[in-house]
């Protein structure tokens, strides 16, 4: 420590700490209230899991995908499944493709309404977080309706999903589609146009376009930011391009563009998106195989395969190399909160304390995901 | 000046909407969604993956559940009976290992051998006591031949690769 | 209370002066006891009905487990606080540390004294009852500040500071419209305050509805009051998602109770200038001029004084659970762009009212229209 850094206090801000959301730790050196830095330090999550895949059998690898993103177990398990169908050349049939989009669409609308109700705690008010969990109890349950779990789902497999959706299901999504918007309303009513809310984001922690590029960021924030990518559009897989849909942009509707409160309001504006995406594939359902025809034992010819898809937080790539055993020999995950989170050294300098906060909510990070 | 006081305006109006949603909930005693736990239990819905479950005496002993188990949950010894049959002697799933991702129900070859019960309360004081044991125990051997869950593992895997 | 005293001591036949001063001293301590009994199951209540108030407004049922309708849960909290490991930390500037949560808790008990509960209820009618309540609420911020720098934590410190500028910056609104109400009674003692609005069906004559001046002078009181009691959206010095849990991050088992209840008796004591200065203290509505005994119309105004502070409370809950929290600087700027200038040009309003009209209200006048 030198002199001038005498005049600084260096804060550990973690890995227990109420709104880290899991177990990162922040380094903060702070004069007073200001942030003069912030350091990221991650890895009390690790578990290993590229490892792991390298001793597992394909299959076998797909309930680690759920301990990815566990708010997204879904999106996770896709992702991993369409890497494998690529390296094996599997045509996927069309009700598999189409349950597939209805898990996935109604998995990041749960995931965003953690990611709403996360921040808003962070915020300061609780009322909406409890609001969120109510909300995702109803895709919860129609979750464990169609594959018996509500966390770690395991449903999308290699070839299809596990299971065809049980009698019920449709109606009980359409009764859930038919409730949310009135939720989506009182959300915004209760915290997104809130004044302090507002004031508490608009402005804070501008990410500008060519920044998001250079530090990889995906997903809503990148949206955020006005660019308008999204590998449902750009790249698109399964049936999404045949479903009408908007992607929706930052447009610093309350300041820059690219402000936390865009950041946040990506996420809102998504979930009503995905709403209306779930709706026209239970129109589009008809009856069909749910699953490809899979061979029990997996050996994909060697090779390798980068594949990436939509998640909640972004763009989750698996890159998989095959020697043609049974067993992949690498998988490298390209975990999009990773990314994210590289930037908040850069976004946290000069800012306040509870600005801080607002930052590390609104990327809507994921401990798991990022240290795997 | 005059921002200054529609700043205000705007920052009275929006917290007014704000208190107006949760008043409603506030006086409305009705909204409330929590289900009082232990005197209302959830049913869980058909194909719930709870605690799983062998019906031992159908088991063939095939070991699929052992070998597809991505965390090795399953401990399984088998022993060919009187009629040269692979029996089951020992079937531990330990519950505390096991993360209920269904990939062994899927595995069984039997119909009804091995399932997921509806059951989701099975804490315990140790992690023995999570150790659920459908093994037979003891078998009428034919042959003293045994064999473990690994060789026989290895054995499936070169059948199948062939 | 010292008429009480008076009153006793004038039907006891002893001259000794040393008996008398004996007398004195034991009436003061079992009447002390008693308030003290009495507040401390006010707080216990109180945080009870915070988080059923929470539970109501988040859909939720709250405490309901612990006696009739979980009614006995501060009972059972606060056996287990005192049951608590009672932890100092080693590097915790120990005096500081111990004393702190007490002095806390002394203020808060403290303010209870120049309250006037009913026409002749009141431990001490004290003829400076305002200027004594605003005096002795300021010490807080002293203890709160010894309790957060002898804690030796860094977040501890945060919470002090915050909480330090926050109550001081607090005051000045607060004084400011409390003054414009007091103008008009001109007397600083809570009881002739609270006689002044008598009349007027018990409702019309409240200094709340005297003048438009003192209507704002009620609403910039009461959100000040909610800062100066540290309540979202004010409380950052425990903003707990920002700096875990401020000042009192270090503190366990009863000591942190100390500080629990402290809050809860400084909920109690600003609605309870409120409601005497701007409500009509114990006045009776509608009922209060047909002739009834002493001890009904005691009870009674008892009862109605209890309901206006407990209703103001409940909107402090109300708010508490509604909106997000601001940031430190958005506070100051609250209080020093639009609380205190607000209350400054409303106490001129104010004095030219009275100056005008003398003490006349909006319903004097009227009242006066109307009967000539």
């Amino acid at each position: 420590m030198t002199k001038a850094d005498e005049k600084f206090m260096q804060v550990n801000m973690g890995p227990q700490h109420p709104s880290t959301h899991g177990v990162l730790r922040l380094l903060v050196t702070t004069d007073g209230e200001v942030l003069s830095g912030v350091k990221p330090y991650i890895g009390y999550l690790h578990r290993a899991l590229e490892k792991i895949a390298e001793r597992v059998t394909y299959p076998q690898f797909t309930p680690f995908t759920d301990r990815l993103d566990y708010l997204a177990s879904m999106n996770c398990n896709l992702a991993y499944a369409m890497t494998v169908e690529k390296l094996l050349n599997i045509e996927v049939p069309r009700r598999a493709q189409i349950l597939r989009v209805i898990m996935a669409e109604l998995n990041r609308i749960s995931s965003h309404l953690i990611a709403f109700g996360s921040f808003s705690s962070d915020m300061g008010a609780f009322t909406p977080f409890l609001f969120g969990i109510r909300e995702r109890e109803f895709i919860n349950d129609l979750f464990e309706i169609a594959c018996g779990a509500r966390l770690t789902y395991n449903y999308i497999r290699i070839g299809g999903v596990s299971k065809d959706i049980p009698g019920g299901f449709i109606e009980k999504t359409r009764e859930f589609l038919d409730y949310f918007p009135a939720k989506i309303k009182e959300y915004n009513e209760l915290l997104s146009y809130n004044a302090i809310f507002i004031k508490r984001l608009a402005n804070i922690a501008v990410i500008s376009p060519d920044d998001a590029f250079d530090y990889g960021i995906t997903g809503p924030n990148l949206r955020a930011s006005g660019i308008k990518w999204d590998l449902r559009r750009e790249e698109p897989y399964l049936i999404y391009n045949e479903l009408d849909f908007d992607v929706p942009v930052g447009k610093g509707e309350m300041g820059k563009t690219g402000d936390a409160w865009d950041r946040y309001m990506m996420r809102i504006y998504e979930m009503e998106q995905s709403a209306k995406i779930v709706r026209q594939c239970l129109d589009l359902l008809a009856p069909g195989d749910y699953t490809a025809k899979v061979s029990k034992v997996l050996k994909p010819p060697a090779g390798e395969v980068y594949v990436r898809a939509e998640n909640p937080r972004g763009e989750l790539g698996f890159y998989l190399i095959s020697d043609g055993s049974t067993k992949p020999y690498r998988l490298k995950i390209r975990a999009p909160s990773f990314a994210n989170l590289s930037i908040i050294p850069k976004l946290a300098r000069g800012v306040m304390i509870a600005d801080l906060i607002a930052i590390i909510g609104s990327m809507d990070i994921i401990l798991p995901e990022i240290d795997r | 000046m005059a921002g200054y006081f529609k700043k205000m305006y705007h920052s009275i109006s929006t917290v007014l909407t704000g208190l107006g949603v949760t008043i409603k909930y506030g006086i409305n005693p009705k909204t409330e969604v929590t289900q009082q736990y232990p005197e209302v239990k959830r049913e869980p819905p058909d194909g719930f993956r709870g605690k799983l479950f062998v019906d031992i005496n159908i088991c063939t002993g095939c070991t699929a559940c052992a070998r597809i188990c991505p965390v090795d949950a399953i401990t399984l010894k088998t022993v060919r009976d009187e009629n040269k049959k692979l029996r089951p002697v020992l079937f531990d799933i330990d519950n505390a290992r096991c993360i209920y991702c269904g990939l062994c129900v899927e595995a069984c070859p039997v119909d009804n051998c091995l399932y997921f019960e509806k059951k989701y309360e099975f804490s315990a004081y140790s992690k023995q006591d999570l150790i659920s044991h459908f093994g037979l125990g003891e078998v009428k051997p034919a042959e003293s031949k045994t064999e473990d869950k690994k060789t026989e593992a290895e054995k499936e895997g070169k059948e199948a690769a062939q | 209370m010292t008429e009480l005293i008076n009153r006793i001591l004038t039907g006891m036949s002893t001259t000794m002066p040393l008996t008398r001063l004996l007398i004195t001293i034991l009436i003061m301590v079992v009447s002390t006891a008693i308030v003290l009994a009495v507040s401390l199951l006010y707080e216990g209540f109180a945080t009870y009905a915070e988080r059923k108030v929470a539970g109501d407004i988040q859909a939720r049922i709250g405490p309901n487990r612990v006696g009739p309708y979980g009614l006995l849960q501060f009972v059972a909290d606060g056996v287990k606080l005192l049951l608590k490991e009672d932890i100092i930390p080693f590097y915790a500037d120990r005096w500081l540390f111990i004393i702190a949560p007490y002095i806390v808790f002394t203020v808060s008990f403290a303010a209870f004294v120049p309250l006037s509960y009913s026409d002749h209820v009141s431990i001490a009618n004290l003829n400076v009852g305002v200027l004594y309540m605003i005096a002795i609420s300021s010490v807080v911020s002293m203890a709160i500040l010894m309790g957060a720098w002898g804690s030796n934590n860094k977040w501890s410190l945060f919470g002090g500071m915050r909480a330090v500028a926050q109550i001081v910056s607090y005051e000045i609104p607060i004084v400011l419209s409390l003054l414009a109400a007091i103008i008009i009674p001109a007397s600083l003692n809570l009881r002739d305050i609270i006689a002044y609005q008598s009349g007027g069906l018990g409702i019309f004559r409240w200094l709340v509805f005297n003048n438009p001046f003192t209507l704002i002078a009620f609403f910039v009181y009461f959100i000040a009051a909610i800062a100066e009691v540290n309540r979202t959206p004010f409380d950052i010095p425990e903003a707990e998602s920002e700096i875990v849990a401020g000042y009192h991050t270090e503190y366990t088992g009863m000591r942190f109770a100390f500080f629990f209840m402290a809050e809860y008796g400084d909920m109690f004591v600003v609605s309870a200038i409120a409601a005497t200065l701007f409500l009509g203290g114990w006045q009776i509505p509608f009922i209060g001029g047909i002739p009834m005994p002493v001890w009904l119309r005691e009870v009674l105004q008892i009862g109605v004084f209890f309901t206006k502070v407990f209703l103001l409370i409940y909107v402090m809950m109300w708010i508490r659970w509604t909106l997000p929290r601001l940031r430190v600087d958005q506070l100051m700027e609250l209080c020093w762009k639009y609380l205190t200038p607000i209350a400054l040009f409303n106490l001129i309003g104010a004095s030219v009212w009275v100056l005008l009209l003398h003490d006349k209200g909006v319903y004097d006048i009227i009242a006066r229209v109307f009967t000539r």
